[in-house]
Formats: structure tokens, sequence, C-alpha cells
């Protein structure tokens, strides 16, 4: 089923709707669930949340594209879950090492988040991703949006672990530099 | 800003940045088809995405196909297998567009990159990389032979390297000068199992040398750590120079004498406070770029200073810390402020406002040293209660790697000589912590180094030996298990004139050559052949037949 028709399955309030973007969305979702929480259990629970999440969403948001706002749904529960499990302490998924690697982007960094200053940042971000090579930008979303392992990352760029670690740790320099040109470090 | 509100605000990017890409795929190489073997190799392809997804053991079956579902490998009529897309992330809930790629050897093959094999945790170590002089010297030329010894029967990959020079001296006058050898691999290998160099039969102890630390992508950047993943990777790193790579200590930067403000942890016990910031210190704006630090961070600015702090929960964290990588520092390498100690206080974790506080006292121990001795003294910290700390050889190669890195960002920083800007702490936050972890990885560019003469117009010979591993694929497809890839470099970084080179391989007959540009024949035992000195690469992939 195409996107927009499920979108209206959901404006018109029909139940059917969330079996419909299950069905095509799942395995999307626990994916990036999984990569974060690093288990099957609260994997699940967060791709039924995001779900009923979807449905209290739409309306009145009306997703440009259905995949991504599902997918930015799943990751924020999922990594709520993470924070309020202490998943990393239990050895799940590739979070406590995503966390590590973003943490020499922001180190010294001395700003607080307003919700002003968030959006900023994630303008900022937009902004870096755009200048960066679409081959360079790819791995950083794969590995920090969906916290995908590298070894996957790899593969599906065709290139070794090796170069993908090489070029990931070269895109994070490049963001703190980004944003220390921009005072947010 | 935490790590973790930067992950929540990567969630938030552009939803084009997020659309759906297909995977990429090599599309420069022709003539080779990809039978069914290789879509078998797909199919494992297919597992190992369904293997990650329940990669801690979870019983979640992977939904079969639904009607926008495309995992399972084709292969069309003519017998050409049709590479569908697996991503698991951007897209695997949708058919990506298929493309068939043909390649033209192993070499090349996308599905088998031998040429990009890696040893061990995934580092390459390189090709075979000739002899170089540290300076030009046109009165010497050099006659090379190259032995690969599998006589041991190394299923694991390890083969004996005997790589000999016969260096003759064209001149009237005896010839002295200073050679490197280039070694790459961890540091604990390259002291543990040194290669054994003898000259004219007679054995030698050069010395051993930090080589170019930084390494240079395709793109042209240098990162602050070897990651060097091909062979083509070494020819951009060492741009047909290794002498004029190896890095130098700048004695006088070194040797300068800095303040050094080292701090204690800063609560009392029963204390309480708002936050769990602790004592700041004020640095003017203009003083920044001769200001490091070590264990400490950039907290707070206003129009005209900074304030460096460091952060810690509690008292066993901080100790932690310390152990590892030393008390907070600030090192001052320009007069100190005289009023250091007088903006004791904390930032209110609420809203971020500082906080003088009187009642805060933090022990102040203040010195003068030069930036040689702190490193020295950083570098002890980090080998305490490690394996090498009583290891002088292992100590001096490690310390000395800091010197360099320390002298190099002092060199940018301070006086604007042009370096590589993405490799050199630029910013205020100049944590020495993190040039200790630096120079801590053990893989490295290393040098063999030693002076030697050759009498007018005679010849020695100079022979170095040692085992090396040769490259392999961690998690080949089962086509490619058991082979090992070795690579040589003929002319790469070398300024010493050949006028010939040679290879040879000694084995028991358990060898068989995969893949190869040399010219082996082992079947009718040719051995040994002459090796082109404009070639670039030659490489053999070899399996040991059991």
């Amino acid at each position: 089923m195409e996107d927009k028709q499920i979108i209206q399955l959901f404006c018109d309030r029909c139940e059917k709707a969330i079996s419909y973007i299950s069905k095509k969305y799942d395995k999307y979702c626990y994916s990036i669930a999984h990569n974060i929480l690093g288990n099957c259990e609260d994997a699940e629970e967060c791709v039924n949340d995001t779900w009923l999440k979807v449905w209290n969403l739409i309306p009145p948001t009306i997703p440009t594209y259905l995949r991504v706002f599902v997918g930015k749904i799943v990751r924020n529960l999922s990594f709520d879950k993470y924070r309020a499990s202490h998943s990393a302490k239990r050895g799940g998924g590739e979070m406590p090492m995503i966390l590590d690697e973003l943490s020499e982007v922001i180190a010294g960094s001395n700003d607080v988040e307003t919700e002003y200053e968030r959006k900023e940042l994630v303008a900022t971000i937009n902004e870096f991703l755009y200048s960066v090579s679409e081959r360079d930008r790819d791995i950083f979303v794969r590995r920090y949006f969906y916290v995908e392992d590298t070894a996957h990352i790899a593969k599906c760029n065709d290139i070794t672990e090796k170069n993908a670690l090489m070029i990931l740790s070269r895109v994070r320099s490049k963001l703190r530099l980004y944003l220390s040109e921009r005072e947010y470090i | 800003m935490k790590k973790e509100e930067l992950f929540e605000a990567i969630g938030e990017i552009d939803d084009k940045l997020l659309l759906r890409k297909t995977s990429r795929k090599k599309n420069k190489l022709k003539g080779f088809i990809i039978t069914t073997m290789a879509a078998a190799a797909c199919l494992a392809l297919v597992v190992g995405v369904a293997g990650l997804i329940n990669k801690n053991g979870g019983s979640r079956k992977v939904p079969v196909t639904t009607e926008s579902d495309s995992q399972i490998p084709v292969v069309n009529e003519k017998g050409e297998y049709l590479v569908p897309s697996l991503d698991g992330g951007f897209g695997c809930d949708e058919g990506s567009d298929i493309e068939v790629v043909e390649y033209t050897d192993l070499n090349q093959a996308g599905i088998a990159p031998l040429s990009d094999a890696s040893s061990d945790d995934g580092i390459n170590f390189g090709p075979l990389m000739p002899m170089t002089f540290t300076e030009v010297n046109g009165n010497v030329t050099a006659d090379r032979d190259i032995t690969y010894d599998f006589t041991d029967s190394p299923a694991n990959g390890i083969a004996t390297i005997v790589d000999q020079y016969v260096l003759t001296n064209t001149s009237s006058e005896a010839q002295t000068f200073t050679y490197l050898y280039p070694y790459t691999g961890y540091r604990y290998e390259i002291l543990g199992n040194k290669p054994v160099v003898t000259v004219d039969g007679i054995e030698k102890m050069p010395a051993i040398e930090n080589g170019i630390y930084k390494d240079y992508t395709a793109y042209g950047e240098a990162s602050s750590y070897l990651q060097l993943a091909s062979t083509d990777d070494y020819h951009t790193m060492l741009n047909d120079d290794v002498a004029g790579t190896a890095p130098k200590v700048d004695e006088g930067v070194m040797n300068e004498k800095v303040t050094v403000y080292e701090f204690g942890y800063p609560f009392e016990e029963e204390a309480v406070y708002p936050t769990k910031m602790c004592t700041l210190v004020r640095v003017a704006k203009e003083n920044m770029n001769s200001v490091y630090c070590v264990n400490m961070s950039l907290l707070y600015e206003d129009e005209m200073y900074v304030y460096y702090g460091y952060l810690y929960d509690e008292e066993e964290d901080f100790k932690v810390t310390c152990m590892l990588y030393h008390k907070p520092m600030l090192i001052f390498m320009d007069d100190a402020p005289d009023d250091i100690t007088a903006f004791n206080g904390y930032l209110n974790e609420e809203t971020w406002d500082y906080m003088p506080d009187d009642e805060i006292s933090v022990e102040v121990n203040v010195y003068e040293c030069s930036f040689s001795e702190l490193a020295t003294e950083l570098a002890s910290t980090k080998l305490e209660g490690t394996e090498y700390a009583s290891d002088e050889e292992y100590k001096e190669l490690f310390i000395d790697k800091m010197m360099i890195m320390i002298s190099d960002s002092i060199l940018y920083r301070r006086c604007g000589v042009e370096l590589d800007t993405v490799y050199y702490m630029t910013g205020p936050n100049c944590d020495l912590a993190w040039f200790v972890d630096e120079a801590w990885r053990p893989y490295g560019f290393y040098l063999l180094k030693d002076t030697i003469t050759v009498p007018a117009g005679e010849s020695i010979t100079i022979r170095f030996e040692y085992d090396r591993i040769g490259k392999y694929w961690e998690e080949p497809e089962e086509k490619y298990k058991g082979i090992f890839g070795y690579d040589n470099t003929p002319n790469l970084g070398t300024n010493i004139t050949f006028t010939g080179q040679s290879a040879a391989i000694a084995d028991n007959g358990d060898v068989e050559i995969v893949e190869q540009n040399y010219g082996f024949d082992l079947e009718n035992n040719i051995r040994e052949v002459e090796l082109e000195l404009d070639v670039e690469r030659y490489y053999m992939y070899v399996r040991f037949i059991d």
C-alpha cells in the first residue's frame, strides 16, 4: 500500500491503518529499535509503542515521508527506553559505542540546550551534513541515526569495515570543527 | 552539550537526509561473471542481516517477504546473479535498484576484495616496502632480492621475509649514509620480535624510531592515527618519500619552561552542591592559544574570559581518571594569570550560571617544568600498572611519539606553522590526555635506522629477516577462506637507485598461488622472478595446502 493511502487511513481514524503501517514498516522499525536497545523484547515493545504514537500524531501531523517519520519516532522511543533502563549496563546493542564516539565530537562543550538552542543545533547539523560528500553523509547517518554497526555499513557501501571506521572518524572530526567554529563547543 | 543531547539532535535532522539510498556497487570492472557460487555468498549476506537483527540471541523471526521486500538473491537466465539491496536501515522494507556487476579478477571483485583484506583486528600491515636513505646518495646503487619463505608451512599465513640488499659504492670515496627500513605493525611486536639485521653476515642492532603517525585518506586529509586499509592508502600516505615523512621533535619548543597548575578533588565529603561542576579557572581569551590542559574542559565563557573546569559526580570517578591520565592540570606556556585561584566556584547545572563560592577550596600544586618533562610524567602515569611499565624500549618509543605530537601541536598553535588543521587539536580545549591516548595506540609505522659505510668501489650486503602475516579476509566467503595476500611495492617511498630487484618463494610444495602478477609457476618450478621496477604493486594470493 502506498504511504499516502496509509496516511489517509490514519486521517479517517480507520484502525486498519495500524495493521497496514506495521506490515510495511515493522522490520524497518524493529531494526532501528534493536540497534539501539540490543534486545528483542524491548525492541518489540518500542515498535508497538511507535504505532500508537503514530496513531496519536496523525492527524494533525501529515508526514511528507512516512518511513522517515516512523523511523524518527521509534528512534526516540528506543533511546528514551535505553536511557531509562540503563541498557548499556546490560551490554545492549551499539549504543555505548555510539555515545562514546559522539562524545569525541562534543568534548569540552559548554552549552546547555534550551529549546531554541536545540533547534539551532539541529539546523547546524543539517547544514553540516549537506556540506559533506554523499557517501560520508550516508555513512554518518547510518551510524548515528540508524545506529547500524560498522560491518553492515561497510557492506552497504562496498568498502571495508576499516574504511568505514576511518570515514566515521573523519566526519566526526569535521563535525567537531564545524560546531566549534559556530561556538557550540 | 552532552553526548546524549547530540544523539537526540541527530534524531531530528532533515527528512531528506534520511531518504533511502541504494547500496553502492563498484561499476568500473568488467569481464568476470559471478555464478551461482556468488549467489550462495549473497544468501550468506542475507543470513548475515537476519543475524544482525537477532544478534543478541533473540528469537524474533525476521518477516518473510512482503510486497515491498526483496532480500532473496536472484540468478537470471544467463547465470548472472543480481545483487539486491540488503539495507537493514535505510530501506530494508523495499527492493532497491538491481545492478549487474562484472569483475576482472579476484583482486578487484567487490564481493571478495582481497586487495583490501586486513589482518588481525582489521589493521592492514601494508605492502613490503623498500629501504631508503635519509638523504639521496647518487653514488650508491642497490640490487635487491626478496624471499618469501613458507617452509614452516604457515597455515596461519605468517611468512618469513628475507629482504636483502647489495649496496655498491660506485665512487672513488667511501660513502657513509643512514638508511631507513619501513616496518608497519604493533609497537610490542616490533620490539618483542625484532627483525634480524645483518651487514655482511654480522648482526647489527639498528635503532627503532617512530615513523609518520598521521595518515592521509584518499581525500587528502590527515587523521590522527594510521588507519590504512589498502596498499593504495600506503601510496597516498607516503607520497613517494618515506624519509621526508619521518617526524621530528622541536627540541627548543619541548624544552621551554611551562607553568603547571595541578588540581585535586574539589568537594568536601559532606558537602552538598547543586551541581557536579567544580572549580573554574579563568583565562583571558587572548591567551587561549598558549594554554593546554589535562582532564579539564572549557565549561563556561563570558565576554572576556573562558573558564576551565573539571566535572566529576563522585570522588571515586575522579580518582580513577587521575590514575589513568593524571590529575587535572592547566599548563601555561606564557605567564600564568596572577589571580588563577580567585574564581573558585561552581556552575549551577540548571541555569548554567557561574556561582562563586569561597567555601570551595581545592588543593593546587603549582610548579614549573618543560613540556618534555610533562610528557614523560603523563606517559609514566599511563604506563603504570601496564605490562610495559618496566619496558624501557617500549616507554621510549611511546614517549617519543607523544613528544612528536605535542611538538607539532605547539608549533601549529603558537607559531603558525602550516600543518594539517583537521588533525591538530584546534580550538581552546587542548587536552594533553588526548595526546596520551593517541600515542598509546600501538599500531604504527616504524623505521629501522642505522648508519653504514661502504668503502670506495666496493659492495656490502645488508639483510633484513622477519616474520610477517599476509593479508586475509576476516570473514571470507567460503571460496576465499584460507587465502593470504602479500603485496610488494618495489619503489614506494625510496630514493635509492636500484639496479635490479627479484623475488623468490621457498616452500615445501604445500603452497598454491591463487592469484598473482609476479610470474611464479610453482608447478614448473619457477620460484624466482625478476621484478620490473616501474610496476607499482606486485601481489600474490596464496593458499596453504593441508
